[in-house]
């Protein structure tokens, strides 16, 4: 199934690129999404960063639905 | 059934302006209920790191999980305080120091409840809202702003 990834300021620095569509498994879990991602690039390991799926903050390790979108934020900046 | 609200884009390319603001201001004074506004005005700071002093702040966000936010807080606020109405607004892009990037302004009969809104309003945007700042020294080199 595809899933939508974005990336957000210090992070979007280091994946250089803000999106990304993936190509997962089904019953891929958001961790298991989460550190194939950091394997892939060791810099996002040392990031600190919140997730987001479907626009939802989440600390859970939800499974993954086809058409899902992920975003990985870094610390809030706004005002 | 209740209707439910539109959700309105908080987001302004670059600088919010005094004349913004200033025009904002005049819109209300059809409304003769209101007794209190009070007003926000974020600014970008000059700060110096180490040697190095901020000219500017890229902001970027994830606007339409950011505008579905401040909606949410928006309406913690009507339902908290006795208000007569609220206006956010923050920058994308580019900001330069001493401009203005979030303009938050509450209005009601009487001055407490926009008082203690606006602090509320203020501190839920900061924690909640998913907006990225780039600071962005006078010699082109960057960090990352971080909300304390």
């Amino acid at each position: 199934m595809k899933i939508k990834i974005l990336y957000f300021g210090a992070i979007a620095e280091i994946m250089q690129k803000t999106a990304e569509e993936l190509e997962v498994g089904k019953k891929t879990y958001l961790y298991e999404l989460k550190d194939k991602l950091e394997s892939f690039n060791k810099k996002l390991k040392e990031m600190n960063f919140a997730l987001a799926v479907n626009q939802k903050m989440t600390q859970q390790n939800i499974e993954l639905q086809n058409g899902d979108e992920i975003a990985f934020f870094p610390p809030f900046a706004g005002g | 059934m209740e209707k439910t609200k539109k959700i309105k884009n908080v987001f302004r390319e670059g600088a919010i302006t005094p004349d913004m603001i200033a025009k904002s201001i005049a819109a209300h004074q059809s409304k003769t209920q209101i007794g209190a506004h009070e007003i926000f005005l974020g600014q970008v700071r000059a700060d110096q790191i180490e040697d190095k002093t901020v000219k500017a702040i890229e902001y970027t966000a994830h606007e339409e999980m950011a505008n579905q936010i401040m909606h949410d807080i928006r309406e913690a606020a009507f339902e908290k305080f006795d208000l007569s109405c609220m206006h956010i607004y923050h920058s994308l892009g580019e900001v330069k120091t001493g401009e203005i990037c979030l303009f938050v302004f509450v209005s009601s009969a009487h001055r407490l409840p926009s008082r203690e809104a606006l602090a509320f309003l203020v501190e839920e945007i900061k924690q909640k809202a998913p907006i990225f700042g780039k600071e962005i020294f006078e010699d082109e080199s960057h960090q990352w702003k971080v909300n304390n």
